[in-house]
């Protein structure tokens, strides 16, 4: 059974075709700006390289840190209305509490709190008032917002009144893009709004996005379906994704894990994955990422997303490097590593020349760094190598010896050793995270309150 | 006698999640409400049990309930006030010092929120392991309701708030156990409010030296 997996990261876009569990072929290409250009030249690349006709492919999964990076870098987020149903409840904390500023300036959310909202129990504090939530839809489209995000007391346990508010909303907006937050899933109210109106943000990216990615399929001549990976290395649908992007956040770091345990057949162990603009570190228990228990936070906002439990440091391929050799980044020229980076013929020193000039790496054209101070670039090696070893020291809970993996773009940095762990590099170490996207499963999750006081015994066994 | 602003909560925050170990629900909301609140409000004047006149009347706040729940419904500063309230007119007093009743979790953090609000000094202390001397406690719930109860035993308080707090949203928030000066200086645990904020001052200034292994990349 083909299936492509398909990696679109800060730097590269990496593809791998696989039949079951083999590796057939992998090849990388830079990330292009817009979406499309980098995966429909990956498509291609691959489909041709690996010599299979489109035709023959089951699927293809994708997961990308294009929605992460929105969030990170407050970029293309859209205006978000948003409707709280909780009154006479929660006033002690509006919507978007504890916000950093510039987040919040981006999405400048149109925020109403209204009537309603569940006891613990199911009881309804108040019913949805229609008057309400058309005032609010009014609102909404005076202001130009067309996304929107409702909220609700206790919504887990009963989504009606949010279901309620988003048809109700429907009639005055036909065209808004409506995310209820018991969709997004989590605990905690304010979590589970700040993830609806983290998700009402990337509407219009989303819809952007899965287009752009639907009509590489299309011209690379793909009729097989879409996929896209999701924060717990699970997959879902093209169209799912559209409507609900904030699920893809830390599928990038997920996939590498995913891919680094399955190439390499190990279940427990370090994993680090070496890209152009960062590093990321994480543990591998039983073959999963060890998650995060506590509230996670998405851009600097509360959320409750079952995520990795990664330690990210600034240093990757890309990662600019001072002339003087002291300061190594934290900017990195990303995706233009091929046009900046010195042993590619341009004038940014990065990582990856420090790389090459040391010896450890072999890419591009060593001549173009011959110039380059050899103890300093020595020292600088090792200065690198000391944060990753730091890194990885954090993430340790014991002093037991475990395998330390090394995957990424720019794993050459590195070396042989950190921090007293032999590093290893399994087979396709460069691609696992578009390996770890080809082994993602479908999922389903089943939540369900049940009352022990109604259900009669027979039932509750 | 010290003053306590929105700033310090960070740290207060952090030591009552160390003192909370784990339990009395997110002192994060706690935080955000406090912060909230002080910055509106202004700072809360925290004062040491040496300072207590011997009739002063000390309340001691608290919510009270599932801590899981107060994530989602999160209780209101305005609930405290009723309680106080409803409390004040049964003792035909009203209080002059407030004080935490937990100083861990959530509420540690809410105590100073309600002090802010109410421009009362919080007393450098707590109730956690002792025995206090009166019984009565005022609730409050989110729409405005209120319930005193005057009970002959500690075990009756406890029976009667559980039933209640069903019915009232799963948690209520409290004014409680009022006393004197006199008494609140025999009874209460001393500077525990100040050894929160040390023990989250302690934590911060190791981030910021980047001691130990820390917790942010």
């Amino acid at each position: 059974m083909y299936r492509i997996g398909i990696d679109v990261g800060g730097t590269n876009t990496d593809a791998v075709l696989m039949d079951g569990v083999d590796v057939l072929h992998a090849v990388k290409t830079a990330t292009s700006t817009d979406v499309m250009t980098g995966v429909l030249a990956v498509l291609r690349k691959v489909i041709s390289g690996s010599g299979i006709r489109a035709a023959d492919l089951r699927a293809v999964m994708i997961g990308t840190t294009h929605f992460t990076n929105a969030i990170t870098e407050r970029r293309a987020l859209a205006r978000v209305g948003v409707i709280r149903l909780a009154l006479p409840a929660t006033q002690s904390l509006q919507p978007l509490s504890g916000w950093p500023e510039d987040i919040a300036a981006a999405i400048r959310a149109d925020v109403h709190i209204v009537g309603s909202g569940f006891e613990f129990d199911g009881r309804e504090i108040a019913p949805v008032v229609a008057a309400e939530i058309r005032a609010a839809a009014e609102a909404f489209s005076a202001n130009g917002i067309r996304n929107v995000a409702i909220s609700g007391v206790s919504s887990l346990i009963d989504d009606s009144q949010e279901r309620r508010a988003a048809r109700l909303l429907h009639e005055v907006m036909p065209d808004a893009r409506v995310t209820l937050s018991s969709e997004v899933g989590g605990v905690g109210l304010l979590e589970l709004e700040n993830a609806a109106i983290l998700n009402a943000s990337l509407g219009d990216l989303g819809h952007s996005i899965m287009d752009a990615l639907g009509n590489a399929m299309a011209q690379a001549g793909i009729a097989a379906p879409l996929f896209l990976t999701r924060n717990d290395g699970t997959l879902m649908s093209a169209e799912r994704a559209a409507r609900f992007p904030i699920l893809t956040v830390a599928c990038g770091p997920t996939n590498s894990m995913r891919g680094a345990a399955f190439l390499s057949k190990e279940t427990d162990a370090i994993v680090i994955d070496i890209g152009g603009n960062t590093s990321d570190v994480g543990v591998l228990h039983q073959g999963f990422p060890r998650a995060v228990d506590a509230v996670i936070d998405v851009g600097g906002v509360r959320t409750n997303f079952r995520m990795p439990d990664i330690r990210t440091i600034a240093l990757g391929g890309g990662t600019r490097i001072s002339a003087d050799y002291e300061s190594i980044g934290p900017e990195s020229v990303g995706y233009r590593l091929h046009e900046e980076a010195l042993v590619f013929g341009g004038r940014t020193l990065t990582a990856s020349d420090i790389a090459v000039a040391g010896g450890l790496a072999g890419f591009g054209d060593r001549d173009f760094v011959a110039h380059l101070d050899r103890d300093s670039v020595d020292r600088c090696i090792t200065r690198m190598q000391d944060k990753l070893a730091a890194a990885v020291d954090r993430v340790r809970v014991s002093d037991i010896s475990v395998p330390l993996l090394v995957v990424g773009g720019a794993s050459a940095l590195a070396g042989d050793r950190l921090g007293g762990l032999v590093v290893t590099r399994p087979p396709h170490f460069a691609v696992a995270n578009a390996v770890g996207a080809a082994m993602a499963q479908a999922s389903g999750k089943y939540e369900r309150l049940l009352d022990l006081d109604t259900l009669s015994r027979g039932e509750k066994k | 006698m010290r003053k306590v602003d929105a700033e310090h909560i960070e740290a207060i925050t952090l030591g009552a999640s160390v003192y909370g170990t784990d339990g009395g629900s997110d002192p994060d909301i706690g935080k955000l409400i406090a912060m909230d609140m002080l910055r509106r409000h202004g700072s809360v004047p925290m004062i040491d049990v040496d300072s207590l006149l011997p009739d002063d009347l000390v309340v001691p706040v608290a919510l009270v309930g599932a801590p899981t729940l107060a994530i989602d419904k999160f209780p209101s500063t305005q609930q405290f006030i009723g309680a106080l309230a409803a409390l004040e007119k049964t003792l035909g007093r009203k209080a002059s010092v407030l004080m935490c009743a937990e100083a861990g979790g959530l509420n540690a953090t809410l105590a100073f929120a309600v002090a802010s609000q109410v421009g009362l000094p919080l007393l450098d202390g707590d109730l956690v392991g002792r025995a206090w001397p009166e019984l009565q406690m005022a609730l409050c719930d989110d729409r405005g309701n209120t319930v005193v109860m005057e009970t002959v035993t500690n075990q009756h308080t406890e029976r009667f708030v559980r039933s209640l707090l069903g019915d009232m949203g799963g948690s209520a928030c409290a004014a409680l156990f009022p006393m004197t000066g006199a008494q609140a200086k025999l009874a209460a645990n001393t500077g525990s409010l100040t050894k929160l904020r040390e023990a989250g001052d302690t934590i911060l200034a190791a981030r910021r030296n980047k001691l130990g292994s820390g917790t942010s990349a």
